[in-house]
């Protein structure tokens, strides 16, 4: 949380500062889609896959563009990392998929190429984020809920042909032992921009977030850690502050 | 300028890439090699991380038992006799304070076996087998002949396989005071009745069905009842009753690591398919310190009833039903892999699920409280009385 609140000074300070000079100050919107997987090791479990799942981000992008080439970025985000453990064969209908919502603080320097309104650009940088909530749902095999006739009939071809299922959609009750609710990462993008009227940015990006911190705090000997890798895409406008006053100045004039 | 700032930053970005911690595959407990100690110990401290369903209730540090123990085991260099029963001593140090009540090492080579909630009640009480004298005793000579009406007297005792052993199973039915149905049977292996069990359960579902309204009400008597399949729980409990309940939760394991669970399912009990009457009499459990597993979960799924009593003493401890670990990605697993034959060098025979009571208790290892405190004992045997069934009569018809 304290590198939350750093990182939101950090922006608000460069906003400041270059309301004063002549640097560009730049904020705006940007989401989208995004594809997560959770990287660990299962492999003591048989019939048992993590799979990606889908989520989305949303973000307010705040700049500070040095030179036409270099800016510095921060775009606190309400991010999706999401990913199901899904079990096949004999087991197939046992699944869980795991909703975990951060609020992340991306800050990267974006290195930008090319002519003068149509540009391609690359992102490199860090982001901290709080897993603020996580949501379950899936289906179980219940033990003590056996399907009575399961062994009267055929051979059940499925375990929830010889348990029923119990099925569930709730919220995470994180635990406190367990679950490491900060997450610390890298970030690399690509994409191109288009610039309309000296004032508007518009661009889209592919992004991808490395978490290079556990999901879990490390609370047994030879854990398996797990890390959130996160491929996004990304479509968003930002606003050269200074520009825009300007233009609304001279035309209150 | 800003080709040589990218290249850097590009640079650091990669190299950065790589400082997560390394991913290591856990191979299963059976991918090691089963003559070399220091491999069995790895492979059963990994497979307890993985298929124990108690961390974080139980309260053994498996974390020292690493640090402990493998230094211990990387001494013994040469697979032998002598080195095996150090081996052994070592396993059972390391696991004699786990909660889990259906625990049990089997050591293949050997034949040896241990079980820690049988050395932990031995070690704070060494007559705990010896002091009862139930059931064979009662069984025997007391409940058929003085508590049973002669003529409404069926038992009978068959050979039953259970998790692959051929056991005893002996069932016993009748009416006590005309009015009051009493069951016992020896093991949940009610499916498997021959010719000689048959007619028990035949006599007993008949007088529930036909003559459930007539009755004061019903002794079901799991005393010293090892448990068994769980598919008996709808078969005879679920003729009692015309709706499902629940009476308590269970959860497995959905990770490699410690603290990696399921949500808590319920468990539930459901009217038998093939049909059931609602039961309004009191329904009278009978169960004591041996009644073990599937006795606990039918014991707590008849004291969750409205109608239902527990009478008796505190059963064994192990609530956690118990499959293949496959189906749950827990429970019981086999250690290193053998040099010739199917078997490994131990098996570990270990709950599938936890359970957790309808109201939040978990009894693992501890057992489940009577709800009328009630024991036979020598001297009541001996003056030809049975001081639970007593206390079941007198529950009934006060």
């Amino acid at each position: 949380m304290r590198v939350l609140t750093f990182c939101c000074a950090a922006a608000l300070v460069l906003l400041l500062c270059s309301l004063k000079g002549n640097a560009q100050l730049f904020l705006g919107a940007e989401g989208g889609p995004n594809m997560n997987y959770l990287t660990t090791s299962n492999a003591s479990e048989p019939f048992t896959n993590y799979r990606g799942m889908r989520g989305w981000n949303i973000g307010i992008p705040v700049g500070y563009q040095f030179f036409d080439w270099l800016a510095l970025e921060a775009a606190p985000t309400y991010i999706q990392k999401n990913f199901d453990i899904v079990r096949t064969g004999f087991f197939t209908g046992v699944y869980q998929k795991n909703n975990n919502t951060y609020l992340q603080l991306p800050i990267n320097l974006r290195f930008s190429f090319g002519g003068k309104a149509l540009r391609g650009f690359v992102d490199l940088g860090g982001y901290g984020a709080y897993w603020t909530s996580g949501r379950i749902k899936g289906t179980e095999a219940n033990i003590l809920n056996e399907v009575d006739t399961a062994y009267q009939t055929v051979n059940p071809t499925s375990v929830l042909g010889e348990n029923y299922g119990y099925s569930y959609d709730q919220k995470y009750v994180f635990n406190s032992t367990k679950d490491n609710r900060m997450e610390f990462g890298l970030i690399g993008g690509a994409g191109v921009s288009y610039e309309l009227f000296q004032i508007y940015t518009f661009y889209l990006e592919g992004r991808y977030y490395r978490a290079m911190t556990d999901q879990q705090k490390h609370y047994e000997l030879n854990q398996a850690p797990r890390y959130n890798d996160n491929y996004g895409l990304t479509l968003g406008c930002t606003i050269k502050v200074k520009k825009l006053f300007s233009t609304l100045f001279k035309k209150d004039h | 300028m800003r080709h040589t700032a990218l290249a850097w930053l590009l640079g650091i970005f990669l190299a950065l890439t790589g400082c997560r911690k390394t991913i290591s595959s856990t191979p299963e407990a059976t991918s090691y090699p089963g003559d070399n100690y220091p491999d069995i110990f790895q492979s059963f401290w990994n497979g307890m991380n993985t298929n124990y369903l108690f961390w974080g209730i139980d309260t053994t540090n498996w974390d020292n038992m690493y640090t402990v123990y493998k230094p211990l085991f990387d001494k013994l260099t040469i697979f032998d006799s002598p080195h095996e029963a150090l081996a052994e001593q070592y396993f059972q140090q390391m696991t004699q304070g786990l909660i889990d009540s259906h625990y049990t090492l089997d050591f293949m080579l050997t034949g040896n076996s241990f079980n820690p909630a049988t050395y932990r009640k031995l070690l704070t009480d060494p007559n705990y087998f010896n002091d009862s004298a139930f059931p064979a005793a009662v069984l025997d000579s007391l409940i058929p002949h003085k508590y049973i009406d002669p003529a409404s007297l069926v038992m009978g005792t068959d050979t039953v396989d259970l998790e692959g052993s051929n056991v005893p199973f002996t069932a016993v039915s009748g009416t006590v005071q005309g009015s009051i149905l009493y069951l016992y049977f020896s093991n949940f292996a009610l499916s498997q009745a021959g010719a000689n069990t048959g007619p028990v359960f035949n006599y007993f579902f008949n007088m529930l069905h036909r003559n459930y309204t007539n009755l004061k009400g019903i002794v079901i008597d799991v005393r010293g009842n090892g448990g068994g399949e769980i598919e008996d729980l709808d078969y005879l409990v679920g003729q009692m009753v015309t709706s499902q309940f629940t009476f308590g939760y269970t959860r497995y394991k959905n990770g490699v690591n410690r603290l990696d669970y399921t949500p808590w399912a319920p468990a539930v009990v459901k009217p038998w398919v093939q049909g059931s009457v609602n039961v309004t009499a009191p329904i009278v459990i009978l169960a004591d310190h041996l009644s073990v597993s599937m006795s606990e979960i039918t014991t707590m799924a008849i004291k969750t009833l409205p109608n239902g009593k527990f009478i008796g003493t505190r059963t064994w401890g192990a609530n956690g039903p118990l499959t293949s670990s496959v189906y749950f990605d827990g429970g019981q697993f086999t250690i290193g892999s053998a040099t010739f034959g199917s078997g490994g060098y131990m098996f570990v025979y270990t709950s599938s699920s936890t359970f957790k009571y309808l109201n939040g208790d978990i009894y693992e290892g501890v057992g489940v409280p009577p709800d009328i405190y009630a024991r036979e004992t020598t001297a009541a045997y001996l003056s030809g009385d049975d001081l639970v069934l007593d206390a079941a009569i007198k529950y009934i018809n006060p």
